[in-house]
């Protein structure tokens, strides 16, 4: 399994990384929503990650992207955020997320979850 | 459990220190961004950048349950979120209160570091902090203001309510005289009158609530609303296009300094074995311009590049250290209830990463001094025409192979008379002596010596600007002061742009070998008996062009021979940088002039104060580094002490123990 994971945080994509990594998952990091969308052009992932607040492109805006994207229409994507607000959940959802995770994650429902979407 | 940590610490362990690293930069980035806002070029992607940074922190904090820094970090980004809305105009407003909070964001980020948490005391502080980041709802509030008719009877003056509206904003008034009835029938104690205010304020719109309130009854004030479309963008800034956008940032990776040292300690161990090839060469009688002698020219060129490549990656702008002296400045600031402004200038200039670390203490200390004992109380100022707010700026720059950090006051200057006085009452000086306005200044990095008449918590802690003094020669640096009565003080520290090598004279000196760094000499020359004089004190001096200087015999001062006349094949070195005192210094023989790698010299060798370091020369002699400053000092200084046991002239005369030339 190949998984995209964007996040503007050094720490967080390490934390991802190291959790995916660990369960034998081929990870990809990009920093933001638009180098998330640059990296799709060389890469094909089973799922993508994403986190909402970020520089340049958020996470919205590039679940946009990826979806605007004939080949990404299904690709599953999973929101890691540290936002639990329902109205958030739902924006996302209509913009085309597959499921939400918060912050901080249990690496193995993280790992679960991904599994679940993606497999 | 809810980090990954939980089975594999490893990988933690290593997040976590990344973690850290990445707090650092958003807090680096956050001084920038404030410094944007408070200079009114902010935009709306200002408030977005501070929110992600207290953002990202929370999110890291929260992977590893550090419970204080998420609640703090919460807390401040949900004050921030509302501004992400404000006008651009009105942050400018709050720049300090922003300031503080992230002040206050990076002392829970260091807590954490530590795995300490926050007390309650702590969490109670925090809040009202946060609370302070407010923005008033609406910029702008009505009110109306129709007074009874009883109104002036009872001593209540619509005026007074203006002039204090006007204390919390600015107001606009429209009076309305509808009412006013004709001057047959007007009755001057009653009031006819109605007012229509505008209040444009920054102040919470609970605070101008309160007051309104508070007012009597009689004067029938209300508050009608905030404006419809407060927030109407009527100070929006100028629309100038963001040509300060900043540049994407070059790729860097990260290097532990120990590998760094290592690298440079290699390239000084190659630059000692390049020379002793030239020096080998030379002595087997290798022809210029030969293949081998072309080579090891070469050789020699490639090591100076690959020296300095590798100085350039020990140097780091000042920035950083420049920053935390903004903070260091706002807390005293706070702490004497002071209005103080803090600049900086060239905070691009780049020094060695060891000076920056060791810089930290001294410029502390400094700027604890400048804002408590320089820098005036608002009254005080007032009365000398000053704006209450006082001026501090930290400057770096880089001059002539040095890097000079200036810290200048717009405070009320050194109290010449009151140093002095403290000077004679410690015996540092006599009552009698004759002391330049420059030599008082000086006394004040004597050891033992404190300026302040009352011992504040803050910069009274028993340590001196000797301290300071201390800590910057141990940089190889120096101190000086430049005051002036009533207008400031300025404190410049001079320092090598590196610790690692210097260009240095090499000297013979009583047949051995002393080194000396290059720009400090501004001449050299063969002295003549006619120019030396000793005088009355047994002082001896140099006639050079129209000045006359004190003459050093670094033999003598170094131990190495006892007290002997100057000769005319021997050498005098004109040592002169602007910020000392100007001296000559007497040596037997110039051998060479090349750039000498500084090896630092044990602790607990005993060594004349004026060796700074030693150095490894090419044909594998050691050499002793002399900081000829030092000499004039240290020789000044000592004047009025016994001369040393090896001193040949007796009787303790000031400079007594420096050689004599025959007339």
């Amino acid at each position: 399994m190949q998984i995209l994971a964007v996040d503007d945080s050094r720490t967080m994509r390490k934390m991802i990384q190291a959790t995916l990594e660990g369960a034998g998952i081929e990870t990809h990091l990009a920093e933001d929503g638009v180098d998330g969308l640059r990296t799709l052009d060389s890469i094909a992932p089973d799922a993508i990650i994403t986190d909402i607040n970020m520089p340049n492109l958020d996470g919205f805006g590039f679940i946009d992207g990826v979806r605007a994207r004939d080949d990404h229409k299904t690709t599953p994507i999973l929101v890691l955020t540290t936002e639990s607000a329902p109205e958030l959940k739902a924006k996302a959802r209509l913009s085309g997320a597959t499921g939400w995770v918060v912050k901080p994650f249990d690496p193995e429902k993280l790992v679960r979850a991904l599994k679940m979407i993606a497999g | 459990m809810t980090g990954p940590g939980a089975s594999s610490a490893d990988p933690m362990a290593d997040i976590r220190i990344a973690f850290f690293e990445e707090c650092s930069e958003h807090l680096e980035q956050v001084q920038d961004t404030l410094a944007r806002i408070g200079s009114g070029a902010g935009d709306p992607e200002c408030v977005h950048a501070l929110f992600r940074a207290a953002h990202s922190i929370k999110g890291g904090a929260a992977a590893f349950g550090m419970s204080g820094l998420v609640d703090f970090s919460h807390d401040l980004e949900s004050r921030l979120s509302p501004l992400r809305e404000a006008p651009v105009a009105t942050l400018i407003t709050i720049t300090g209160q922003l300031e503080r909070a992230f002040d206050r964001l990076a002392d829970h980020v260091s807590r954490a570091k530590i795995g300490a948490t926050p007390s309650e005391e702590d969490r109670l502080s925090d809040a009202a902090l946060l609370s302070q980041i407010d923005l008033v709802d609406g910029t702008e509030l009505s009110l109306t203001m129709t007074p009874k008719a009883t109104a002036l009877t009872t001593a209540q003056d619509p005026r007074d309510v203006l002039d204090a509206l006007h204390d919390l904003g600015t107001v606009t008034a429209r009076i309305d005289t509808s009412n006013l009835p004709d001057l047959a029938q007007l009755d001057p104690a009653t009031c006819h009158l109605r007012w229509d205010i505008m209040l444009e304020t920054t102040e919470p719109a609970a605070a101008i609530d309160a007051y309104v309130a508070a007012l009597p009854d009689d004067l029938g004030v209300t508050l009608t609303s905030p404006a419809p479309d407060a927030a109407a963008p009527t100070r929006a800034p100028d629309a100038k296009p963001s040509v300060a956008a900043p540049s994407a940032p070059m790729p860097t990776i990260r290097v532990s300094i120990d590998r760094v040292d290592r690298l440079m300690n290699l390239v000084g161990e190659l630059v000692i074995t390049q020379s002793m090839l030239v020096q080998s060469g030379t002595a087997a009688g290798l022809v210029t311009h030969s293949p081998h002698a072309s080579g090891i020219e070469e050789l020699g060129r490639l090591s100076r590049d690959l020296q300095d490549s590798v100085m350039q990656i020990r140097a780091q702008p000042v920035k950083p250290l420049f920053q935390r002296m903004a903070r260091i400045s706002r807390e005293v600031a706070d702490a004497t209830g002071k209005d103080i402004r803090f600049d900086m200038e060239g905070s691009e200039t780049e020094v060695d990463t060891t000076v920056i670390e060791r810089l930290s203490e001294p410029l502390t200390h400094m700027i604890r001094n400048a804002i408590d004992h320089g820098i005036e109380a608002a009254e005080v100022r007032r009365g000398t025409g000053k704006p209450d707010q006082g001026r501090l700026t930290l400057s770096a720059a880089q001059r002539s192979g040095r890097i000079l950090i200036k810290l200048s006051d717009d405070g009320g200057g050194i109290d010449r008379a009151a140093v002095r006085a403290r000077a004679i009452d410690r015996g540092i000086v006599g009552a009698d002596d004759d002391l330049a306005p420059e030599a008082i200044d000086m006394l004040l990095f004597e050891p033992g010596f404190s300026t302040a008449q009352t011992v504040t918590e803050l910069s009274g802690r028993g340590v001196g600007l000797d301290v300071v003094r201390e800590a910057i020669r141990s940089l190889g640096g120096r101190i000086s002061v430049d005051s002036a009565s009533g207008t400031g003080t300025t404190w410049i520290i001079s320092l090598p742009l590196t610790l690692a090598v210097v260009d240095g004279m090499v000297l013979q000196v009583a047949d051995q070998t002393i080194v000396m760094p290059l720009a400090a000499i501004r001449e050299t020359l063969a002295p003549r008996a006619a120019d030396i004089m000793t005088w009355d004190g047994g002082m001896t001096v140099m006639r050079h062009h129209r000045s006359v200087l004190p003459l050093h015999n670094l033999a003598e001062i170094l131990g190495y021979a006892a007290h002997r006349p100057v000769t005319p094949d021997q050498v005098a070195l004109i040592i002169d940088d602007g910020d000392a005192p100007a001296c000559a210094i007497v040596v037997d023989e110039i051998e060479d002039q090349r750039q000498v790698v500084i090896k630092a010299l044990q602790d607990g060798v005993p060594l004349p104060p004026c060796i700074s370091a030693a150095t490894i020369l090419g044909d594998g002699r050691v050499a002793l580094i002399v900081d000829p400053l030092l000499v004039g000092e240290t020789q000044m200084r000592r004047g009025a002490a016994p001369p040393p046991p090896h001193s040949a002239l007796p009787g303790a005369c000031p400079g007594a123990h420096v050689a004599a030339a025959p007339p």
